[in-house]
């Protein structure tokens, strides 16, 4: 996999190569051949008890905040905020320690995205967090039009068009922060997914079957539609923490605490990884492997560079 | 931008919940949820998400409640310092055997509690009539066990009572069956949750029941309108397989095909307007 341009002409190599992606990691479990010998990972995964910990480290292994975010720039996050039932809403704490890194790396405006009500997230308790750490909390009105993007999917198999909310694109940089967990309709949600915390509610509710006999797989198909038209994620953390193996993604279900984070660009490979957690491979996830035919990511881990490193 | 109905529900029937939104009920010894139970007090209004904007409640996953014949959720808080455990009352169409099998815990403890009560480590899920209660401990304490069973105990004494369990479930052979991982189903999502190779399939069916057995295999019945229909279903099953790159194999008399799909073997047998399915992966 090419590295990935980020902003400013810098690239993950740049950063790798100049030694600004150090720090303290410990490297326990690396999956480079000898052919990506040197090469920077494609993902990263903390292992550890502390959140904020593994968070910070996923993004170091990365290059550092820095890699991703200059002085003056804004940054639009979309985190995960199903509800308050345990392992079903990105970890705050995880969502409040990339904000405030943001922050200290001189970000002009942290940006939280979502066409969710505000009664929605406190129940989750995000919102209190993430507005005490600086960020801007933007709700995007469904009913508006003017704040929504109608785009044609020249690719697409199942969708010919979605509306997308338009200020994803209005930033610097975007940050996908879902959470890895089961869902009642595909299996498994993960970065792929989150994308649905970006696109029309109305639309999205269109991605299911709407009368027997269509394809009971059309919601994946949409889905990885969808992730060929939306803003390319400069950077995805999920968190990977604590977890719903069963009855996602509201829950309450059956909880696995893998007290990972997992960092990286590509979203297929990343939501192959999360796969995993869940005992499934990528290819068992119509979604994930609809993805990867349309070229949006590689699911097979034997091609991904993986690190795993172990956060005291 | 719609706006969250956020009000006190009583002890009144649901189907006059609407009203509500305007007069209010008014008794404050019939409220249900309760305002408190023991040390727990309720923390906010009860917050009740009727039809659609359970969308709004549910944002992901909404759909199988519906599909299950969704009517309203009526949501509490309850916090004792910073405990939380919340109670949510789904009251569905029909009787709520169905959406209370899906949910439930498949691999918790039997509670005599409602018609029906499944208690896992941090939650339950329980039915009566045409309500599923579910209590969740959002955060970790040490008595939340406890916590949960002295909160659903209240929740059940305000539950309208009755309903019946459909009997499709007896046709499921007893011999091996995981106790608890019975599924009642009337629709293609949950049909997919419980057997997800076979699901794409057979469509058209009225009912299906589902269970899980020590063999590892998920044994399915579906039942059609009429022998006709079940017939039919199979046949078009058989052609879906092969259309789909799977393979089918006859047996001599003709009553059982078995279809390789997905790395799956389904074994299906029709008698009069049912079918039973047998799903397993098979051995790579």
């Amino acid at each position: 996999m090419s590295d990935r341009e980020h902003n400013k002409g810098i690239t993950r190599r740049d950063f790798v190569a100049t030694g600004a992606a150090a720090g303290t990691l410990l490297a326990t479990g690396v999956g480079f051949g000898e052919k990506t010998k040197g090469l920077p990972p494609d993902l990263v995964v903390a292992h550890g008890p502390d959140v904020a910990k593994n968070t910070a480290a996923v993004i170091e292994a990365h290059g550092g905040i820095g890699a991703f975010v200059r002085p003056g720039q804004i940054v639009n996050i979309l985190p995960n905020a199903q509800g308050s039932h345990p392992g079903t809403s990105t970890d705050p704490v995880l969502v409040k320690t990339v904000v405030d890194l943001c922050k200290k790396a001189g970000a002009k405006e942290v940006r939280w995205l979502t066409w969710q009500s505000g009664k929605y997230f406190e129940r989750s308790n995000i919102a209190q967090l993430v507005k005490g750490s600086g960020a801007k909390f933007i709700q995007v009105d469904s009913d508006d039009e003017s704040q929504w993007n109608n785009f044609e999917v020249p690719n697409g198999v199942a969708l010919e068009n979605i509306r997308v909310f338009k200020i994803i694109d209005e930033c610097d940089v975007f940050i996908n922060m879902p959470i890895i967990k089961d869902h009642v309709g595909s299996r498994f949600t993960g970065s792929l997914k989150n994308y649905m915390g970006a696109s029309h509610p109305t639309d999205n509710r269109l991605f299911h079957p709407t009368f027997e006999g269509e394809d009971l797989l059309r919601m994946e198909q949409c889905i990885a539609d969808l992730n060929t038209v939306v803003k390319k994620p400069d950077l995805i953390i999920a968190d990977a923490m604590t977890i719903l193996t069963s009855k996602g993604p509201f829950g309450p279900g059956d909880i696995a605490k893998p007290n990972k984070v997992i960092a990286g660009f590509d979203r297929v490979a990343l939501d192959s990884y999360g796969a995993t957690l869940l005992g499934l491979e990528g290819s068992e996830v119509t979604m994930i492997q609809k993805a990867h035919q349309l070229g949006l990511g590689e699911i097979d881990l034997g091609k991904v560079r993986i690190k795993e490193t172990e956060v005291g | 931008m719609r706006k969250l109905m956020v009000f006190h529900l009583r002890a009144c029937p649901a189907a006059i919940a609407t009203l509500l939104l305007v007069a209010g009920c008014t008794t404050p010894e019939s409220l249900c949820p309760p305002r408190s139970v023991g040390l727990w007090n309720a923390d906010g209004e009860t917050e009740v998400y009727i039809g659609d904007d359970l969308f709004i409640y549910i944002n992901g996953g909404a759909e199988i409640y519906h599909e299950y014949g969704f009517e309203q959720v009526a949501v509490q808080r309850y916090r004792r310092g910073d405990d939380i455990v919340s109670v949510e009352i789904y009251t569905m169409e029909g009787d709520a055997f169905g959406i209370y099998s899906f949910a439930r815990s498949s691999s918790g403890n039997a509670v005599n509690l409602g018609n029906g009560a499944t208690a896992a480590d941090y939650y339950m899920h329980f039915w009566s009539g045409r309500e599923l209660a579910v209590i969740t401990a959002e955060n970790e304490f040490e008595d939340l066990g406890e916590a949960v069973l002295e909160i659903a105990t209240a929740v059940a004494g305000c539950l309208q009572p009755g309903g019946v369990e459909p009997d499709l479930h007896d046709q499921l052979p007893i011999e091996g069956r995981v106790t608890g991982s019975e599924v009642y189903f009337t629709g293609p999502l949950a049909f997919m949750n419980v057997a997800r190779p076979a699901a794409p399939l057979f469509a058209g069916f009225e009912e299906g029941a589902a269970a899980r057995y020590e063999s590892g295999e998920n044994i399915v019945v579906l039942r059609w309108k009429d022998e006709a229909a079940a017939v039919q279903a199979l046949q078009e099953a058989r052609q879906l397989c092969v259309a789909s790159g799977g393979a089918v194999v006859e047996t001599e008399d003709g009553g059982v095909a078995e279809f390789e799909s997905g790395g799956y073997r389904i074994s299906a047998s029709a008698s009069e307007n049912l079918i039973m399915l047998r799903v397993q992966r098979e051995e790579p």
